[in-house]
């Protein structure tokens, strides 16, 4: 059967037991099936080409180090996938660090980094328990995907609005103002 | 102020903390689970299950929509168009233009990880000879670790059980090395990257929440201790264990 009539998951079996020449081949034929899918999310989370192109070739380097995890559990694209968001999502959230958490040029303040000292465990929790019951009360759907996307996954708030397809004028912004607008009078109500 | 809520005098909200408000409750499908789901690999079954989850879940819900925006065809464009004419055709091939791809520009980018796809070549052949040793002993996916990166003391042992386990461990713990400064305990996931990771001076990991938290279920993640000594050398180092949480059905 000709290399490209091969199932994705062949050609991995087939890179993980061949030798260099016939590896070379699968790995070839994988990029060539997966790159404009790879190419085309990245795209759309970084929104700037060149960042895209790079994300691409770390997303495929990473990918052909570590065939050798994939453990046929899913198809190949779906494990592609799960490497492709930890990749780009990595990327972004040290370059948060990096930036020393701010967000500044697009004017969304940031949570801070996940250094919670021991003495206030008690006391997080408890926020964590009214805060959810805040979130679940008061936050509309997309207010609350869009908090998620871009406060924990790390996406900017451009990608976000490709990725939801959103088409208000301040896009995922505007969420994300009005998000923290009615939690704000949420918890202050409960301060009172 | 213009900050996530919080009460006066608390800490900033923490990205964990944010993480575990938008889920609904402990229940929420791995990340796996939700791209299969994305993929069409779900019998209907549970991809209703899962959708009905993801309806009253932020989260999950987000991390969906993450997923089908791979799945789904990308709309053509010229910037894709562009983006795709300026990889090269095959791993290890100079890219079309002959040129290693510019630098971002971008203010605050990070530099970035300008690989050019001869050094690319190079790793693909190191992962086509590797490839067999990993699958042999050591676990696959993570850096094999040189036996003269050890200097002395040899294998860190796990006191604590590993393996399956019903629900996330509280805490990790492995034999105490004498001279050792210190120990980095370290959690990959499925892509082999650290979800989780910590420098103790005891010989236990006491994991918060957050990265309790970050542990999904029906997925093999892999664990590893480092004990150090004062400089940071690596005294010893254990062997890559597998964790995975398989709840009681």
């Amino acid at each position: 059967m000709a290399i490209d009539e091969l199932e994705d998951e062949e050609l991995v079996r087939r890179a993980l037991a061949a030798g260099r020449g016939a590896d070379e081949a699968c790995l070839d034929q994988l990029f060539a099936r997966h790159r404009a899918r790879v190419a085309g999310w990245c795209l759309r989370i970084c929104g700037d080409r060149e960042e895209a192109a790079d994300l691409v070739q770390e997303v495929f380097l990473r990918v052909f180090e570590r065939l050798a995890s994939f453990r046929f559990e899913s198809r190949f694209s779906t494990w592609l996938y799960l490497v492709t968001r930890s990749v780009a999502i990595n990327r972004g959230i040290a370059e948060r660090r990096r930036r020393g958490l701010s967000l500044d040029d697009e004017q969304v303040p940031e949570p801070a980094a996940d250094e919670t000292p021991v003495d206030e465990r008690l006391a997080v929790e408890q926020r964590g328990s009214q805060l959810r019951t805040a979130i679940a009360e008061t936050l509309d759907p997309t207010e609350a995907r869009v908090l998620y996307l871009h406060y924990v996954d790390g996406l900017t708030l451009p990608g976000i609005d490709r990725l939801l397809g959103l088409t208000n004028k301040s896009g995922s912004k505007a969420y994300i103002v009005s998000a923290k607008r009615k939690l704000r009078r949420r918890f202050e109500g409960a301060d009172r | 102020m213009n900050e996530i809520p919080r009460s006066p005098g608390k800490p900033r909200l923490s990205i964990d903390e944010l993480d575990a408000a938008l889920r609904a409750g402990d229940g929420c499908p791995a990340t796996a689970r939700l791209a299969a789901a994305a993929a069409g690999e779900l019998a209907a079954d549970e991809l209703r299950a899962l959708e009905a989850h993801a309806a009253g879940c932020a989260a999950c819900a987000a991390e969906l929509e993450l997923a089908r925006g791979f799945f789904e065809p990308a709309a053509a464009s010229a910037e894709l168009d562009e983006l795709l004419a300026r990889l090269p055709a095959r791993p290890g091939a100079p890219a079309p233009s002959a040129r290693i791809l510019p630098m971002r520009s971008r203010p605050g980018a990070r530099p970035a990880r300008r690989v050019a796809w001869a050094a690319a070549a190079s790793v693909l052949l190191a992962v086509a000879l590797g490839v067999v040793a990993l699958r042999d002993g050591s676990a696959p996916g993570l850096p094999d670790r040189p036996l003269d990166d050890v200097v002395r003391g040899g294998r860190i042992d796990w006191t604590t059980a590993l393996g399956t386990l019903p629900a996330a461990p509280g805490r990790l713990a492995w034999g105490a090395v004498a001279g050792a400064d210190r120990y980095r305990v370290e959690i990959f996931g499925v892509d082999a990257l650290p979800i989780a990771a910590a420098e103790v001076e005891r010989a236990e990991w006491t994991l918060a929440p957050g990265d309790r938290g970050r542990l999904e279920t029906h997925v093999t993640y892999r664990v590893r201790v480092v004990a150090l000594d004062p400089s940071g050398a690596e005294l010893a180092a254990s062997d890559v264990a597998e964790l995975r949480i398989e709840p009681p059905r």
